[in-house]
């Protein structure tokens, strides 16, 4: 019996040490193959490390012999068509190759999980030369991670047009910049992705009860309820971006900083907060909006209530596709609904323009283990220069004809079969589009004319009036990104309770609590931080 | 066992029972008819919404039965000849991920399911810890693409080869077979090969069926696994397609990507999409549901 | 041959069995089993084993450029940020909460739906009542989630008007603390009750027949053939898929919460895996979702293993 119980203990033991030594084993032999053992390591791309080029002098060219090959991500979104290639192999990268002349190869990874995908990528040593996505965390993140490399210097050395492009748009420098060095290439969206959000309202409505449009909260509110009066089946305030716009109309978004007699308060913490929600809860109670939008998360009932007929005032974007078909539909549902853009109305605190989004679109990053930067750097200048026109609208007689200096699309199923893929690939773009376009670039039928005359007045309302930013860019650091992933859970539950939960949770309390919650996360010390960037910057604004 | 016990009442009794009976049979069956029915309605109401028109879809209108009935949802989805070669490709990832499963899952329960195997419990034991720890992506990524596997359809098969859950499953099935009849299968002579493939597998046709349809739906299905180790546009499989195509872009991505068109798909094909994946799997279970009836013991020990 | 080492009764692992003198005969008689395992151990080793050297990551800083070894240590610093932080409790009650009422309410579910299944005459009905109940179970919760907030809309929804009919008001349920967690677990079965009775009834078709005539033969009434026949002989199975259910314990499938969940509700329907999920959004955290990850099955492996032993003092085996 000893005996059996020893040998079956060492027995044991044996099996343990071999499955570690295994495992030590395979994991070394992983880690080896990868280069994976530190910054020094490299996968198998050699020649010539971007560290090296920079001890040498400023004159020498170091890339003078280097291949112009460059490789960069673009995200697929499954819209290549089998008779045009694939991603990486179309007429499109055919056409940028030659018209370049640099070596461009393409790798795709796919949008839905492009983050994680990128970061397998980097793990591995295999991420292409250049990187980028819209989601400026994301470069921050792969700033952190060190895998990125500055490149204020390659623009001051080797560009051209790109150069230009950012001495005559400076206010994009700030969201290229981290820590100090640039680390991203961007360029400015046109207005049209901007300043998308407004207001529509049913003005035939409005005739028929005489009212006028209203100008202020109140009166908003006061036509709502005459909506809610004279069509008692009806939703008269609908959205899907109603949070923002109500923020927007006290200048109070959530997320953004503020000036307070020159002192940074986080928009959340504002008393001016508390007269936003207060609002929402205010139509809430007079049973003005949907009694269910919270669980209303791809905003189909919001769009049912509109396209059908049943909502007076509908909050949301005018710039987008979605917007374009939902009037459509409507307009087939009720023939004689006049659904027209509003103006942002005043608050007590002043009167406030629509949320915009901030001006960057796509961030460019550069793999740290670029071979030849002065080849990525002319891709863009070309790209900018050139490259992006084609990429964007197609060939000129194929896909769209010049009116008056105006690309108009000559056939919708041609361009969405042959073109629209490759926008992506223009990843700069001096792009610019005025209102008057709009009207120019859409199809010549009827309704199609109509709609574009509608998201031409939208642009001109929404521009009207001044969209709150007390500072220009938001700071970014780790106390207020790790304060966010708590507290923006937090402002949403809160609200939902304010809203829902009757009489006794008012704005008042739910602030009370935002406040709280705020300053157990820390809070205090994150508007130190922000204080003193603010300080430090503001000669610049 | 059961007793001899006395017959319970005389002939009244016993028809009143099977009258009894007979009306909880029809309850059953009821009963049954309405799980059914509350299980079928998602289904029915997404073949519906792929055959309507946008226009009603957003009014709210389709319930059971298609509005302005029309099959463009699903023109749209195989004008392009790219779903065909993903679903082809699926087939292949199940079928022959499906057979690797099988092969390896019976390898590791037939012997494990020995009580008189030594080192059973240290593997077993192995084993349930692989069920509950894993590295992580990264990890298996690098591990993957050392083994240059990435881009092919073995970086898929092989980090997947059993499942911990299935083959514990299958073990205990194995347990509870009856050791009379290896007993008297080996008296007669038969090896071991013989023995497994001539009666255990034959009687474990049951517990096969039913994991070869888990293991088989968990390939079809299979998403993520696909974005990050296949690369190849020729060479996705149909989820991923699918998924690619009614372009899952929630709305705080959109509102990032304002320049580039975000083709905005309509309700129609994203419900054609999902009937689209289900129905090549509801084809082929009716095949292995006859090994879900009752089965007879084949050769009884008993005599 | 095999009678004088061929115990009838079954050992307990762990002790020898029989008399087998020393390894090598053992090893040689068993050896087809053994080489079949072979395979297995490689593909263990090497898929399984090699990978969760991975896991150190939790004690360590990740960052993509130093890799995995390069990768500076702190111990057990991201456990320390990790429990620090107040999300994190709620977070797993809801988890924990969430999988008993799971465990209590849905995992009979599919038992009695076999049993009732079992006891249909007509074949044809018996496999189209199959499947049709087996559908929900591949329709991903992307599509089937609008579909229950429809259902459970409290203006339009079919469930509030059977209620209205009844005279009862109608109840918000995603937006009520108490509702919500009901309806996730009611849709969680609507879902998977009917695909989850395959194993039951794999189980039940391996049961002798002859057992249930001499149940007839004893007089014995369907009630009492099931509870006396059937539900014996699924025994085993229901340990099984139960001690299974419980290492699932500390893991709440992402895609129901997250199609599901809204504002109004966030304190009880925040789990583990949304957790990670909108936190891994923020900071590319590796380190901290592993350290979370760790924990995870640190306590499905207690829980495991504590609940196969309850099964086998309980008679029954367990998983090992």
């Amino acid at each position: 019996m000893q005996q059996n119980r020893s040998s079956n203990k060492s027995k044991g033991s044996f099996a343990l040490i071999m499955v570690m030594l295994a495992t030590l084993l395979a994991s070394a032999c992983s880690s080896g193959n990868n280069g994976e053992g530190g910054a020094s390591a490299k996968p198998e791309q050699s020649s010539g490390s971007p560290t090296a080029a920079a001890t040498q002098s400023a004159s020498d060219d170091p890339y003078a012999n280097a291949p112009r090959k460059i490789s960069i991500s673009t995200f697929d979104r499954g819209q290549v068509s089998s008779d045009e290639g694939t991603y990486e192999d179309n007429r499109w990268v055919k056409w940028i190759r030659e018209q370049s002349g640099i070596d461009v190869t393409i790798v795709p990874v796919p949008r839905n999980q492009a983050q994680d995908s990128l970061n397998v990528l980097f793990a591995s040593g295999q991420a292409p030369d250049m990187v980028w996505e819209y989601d400026r965390a994301y470069i921050g993140k792969l700033v952190t991670q060190g895998v990125i490399q500055p490149i204020g210097d390659y623009i001051e050395k080797y560009s051209t047009s790109y150069k230009k492009y950012l001495q005559e748009n400076p206010d994009l420098l700030p969201h290229m910049t981290f820590n100090g060095e640039i680390y991203a290439v961007t360029a400015k969206r046109p207005i049209t992705a901007i300043a998308n959000h407004g207001m529509w309202i049913r003005q035939d409505w409005l005739d028929e009860l005489k009212l006028e449009r209203p100008t202020t909260v109140e009166e908003l509110v006061e036509v709502a309820k005459a909506f809610k009066q004279r069509y008692p089946d009806s939703t008269p305030i609908v959205g899907h971006t109603t949070a923002d716009i109500y923020a927007a109309m006290f200048g109070a978004m959530n997320f953004l900083w503020y000036l307070e007699d020159g002192k940074m308060q986080y928009g959340a913490t504002l008393d001016r907060f508390a007269d936003v929600i207060a609002l929402e809860k205010q139509v809430y109670d007079l049973g003005l909006v949907d009694r269910e939008y919270f669980t209303d998360n791809n905003n189909q009932r919001a769009a049912q209530l509109w396209t059908t007929g049943k909502a007076g005032i509908y909050l949301g974007q005018w710039g987008n596709g979605a917007n374009d078909i939902m009037i459509q539909d409507m307009l087939a549902n009720v023939p004689n609904a006049k659904p027209e853009p509003l103006e942002m109305v005043a608050s007590k605190y002043g009167k406030y323009g629509a949320y915009q989004e901030s001006s960057p679109n796509i961030l460019v990053a550069f793999n740290k283990e670029m071979k030849n930067p002065k080849a990525a750097i002319e891709y863009l200048d070309w790209l900018i220069d050139k490259g992006w026109y084609t990429l964007a609208y197609g060939e000129e007689g194929v896909h769209y004809k010049l009116v008056d200096g105006v690309p108009k699309r000559l056939d919708e199923d041609k361009f969405n079969k042959e073109v629209l893929y490759a926008g992506e690939y223009a990843v700069v773009r001096d792009q610019v589009v005025k209102a008057e376009d709009l009207m120019v670039m859409a199809a010549d039928d009827e309704l199609s004319q109509r709609i574009a005359a509608l998201k031409v007045e939208s642009l001109k309302l929404t521009l009207k009036n001044e969209f709150r930013r007390d500072i220009p860019y938001q700071p970014s650091f780790d106390e207020i990104n790790e304060i966010r992933a708590t507290l923006d859970k937090f402002i949403r539950e809160t609200r939902a309770t304010a809203v829902t939960q009757g009489a006794k949770y008012t704005g008042e309390w739910a602030i009370g609590e935002i406040r709280k919650e705020w300053d157990r996360l820390g809070g205090a010390k994150a508007q130190e931080i922000a204080q003193q960037w603010y300080e430090e910057n503001k000669g610049s604004f | 066992m059961v007793t001899m016990a006395k017959h319970k009442g005389g002939p009244s009794a016993s028809a009143r029972r099977s009258r009894r009976g007979s009306l909880a049979r029809w309850l059953n069956n009821l009963l049954l008819a309405l799980c059914a029915y509350a299980t079928l309605f998602p289904f029915v109401n997404v073949i519906a919404t792929s055959l309507s028109s946008s226009r009603a879809i957003n009014a709210g209108e389709v319930f059971m039965w298609p509005v302005e009935l029309n099959f463009d949802a699903y023109h749209n989805l195989i004008r392009d000849g790219q779903l065909i070669v993903a679903m082809q490709n699926t087939v292949l990832i199940t079928v022959v991920g499906t057979a690797l499963n099988m092969l390896f899952t019976i390898m590791a329960a037939y012997p494990l399911s020995k009580a008189r195997l030594k080192g059973r419990g240290l593997m077993l034991m192995a084993i349930l810890f692989t069920m509950l720890f894993s590295g992580g992506l990264i990890p298996n990524f690098l591990l993957v693409n050392s083994l240059g596997l990435v881009n092919t359809y073995w970086a898929l098969w092989l980090p997947a080869l059993i499942s911990a859950y299935n083959m514990f499953v299958m073990k205990a099935f194995l347990e509870g077979l009856p050791e009379e009849l290896e007993e008297s299968a080996s008296i007669d002579g038969a090896g071991e090969f013989t023995i497994l493939t001539r009666i255990i597998l034959p009687l474990s046709k049951p517990v096969i069926a039913a994991l070869t349809l888990f293991y088989a739906v968990g390939w079809w299905n299979s998403y993520m696994n696909v974005l990050i180790y296949i690369r190849s546009t020729n060479k996705m499989s149909l989820m991923v397609k699918l998924y690619q195509m009614i372009d899952l872009v929630s709305s705080e991505l959109l509102r990032g990507e304002g320049v580039t068109q975000a083709v905005i798909t309509p309700e129609s094909i994203r419900a054609a999409a999902v009937v689209f994946a289900i129905l090549p799997i509801l084809c082929v279970y009716p095949f292995l549901q006859k090994h879900f009836i009752k089965g007879v013991l084949l050769g009884s020990v008993k005599g | 041959m095999t009678t004088n080492t061929m115990p009838t009764t079954k050992q307990p692992v762990g002790k020898l069995a029989g008399r087998a003198p020393g390894f090598r005969k053992h090893f040689s008689r068993n050896r087809f089993l053994y080489a079949m395992l072979v395979p297995v151990a490689i593909y263990l080793i090497l898929f399984k084993y090699a990978p969760m050297a991975g896991e150190i990551i939790a004690f360590k800083n990740y960052r993509l450029s130093d890799g995995i070894w390069g990768s500076s240590w702190v111990g057990f610093g991201q456990f320390e940020k990790l429990f620090a932080s107040r999300d994190f409790y709620v977070v797993l009650r809801n988890t924990l909460l969430l999988n008993l009422y799971h465990l209590v309410f849905a995992f009979p579910v599919p038992i009695i739906l076999a049993i009732l299944l079992n006891e249909v005459r007509a074949e044809w009905y018996k496999r189209t009542l199959q499947n049709l109940l087996y559908i929900p179970h591949f329709i991903s919760w992307v599509a089937l989630g609008s579909i229950v907030i429809a259902l459970l809309s409290p203006s339009t929804g079919f469930v509030n008007s059977l209620l209205k009919a009844f005279g009862i008001e109608p109840i918000y349920f995603m937006a009520d603390k108490f509702w919500w967690p009901v309806s996730f677990i009611v849709s969680g079965i609507w879902k998977e009750a009917g695909f989850g009775t395959i194993l039951y009834l794999a189980a039940m078709s391996a049961i002798d027949p002859t057992l249930y005539e001499a149940a007839k033969i004893d007089g014995a009434s369907k009630r009492r053939q099931i509870w006396h026949v059937t539900l014996p002989g699924i025994r085993s199975t229901i340990a099984i898929l139960l001690i299974l259910q419980v290492g699932k314990m500390m893991d709440v499938g992402f895609e129901q919460v997250y199609t599901l969940r809204n504002d109004a509700v966030t304190s009880v329907a925040e789990v583990i895996s949304t957790f990670v999920y909108t936190r891994g959004l923020v900071n590319l955290q590796y380190s901290y979702t592993t350290a979370l990850g760790l924990f995870q099955s640190l306590i499905a492996l207690i829980l495991i293993v504590s609940v196969n032993r309850i099964i086998k003092a309980m008679g029954e085996r367990g998983l090992w």
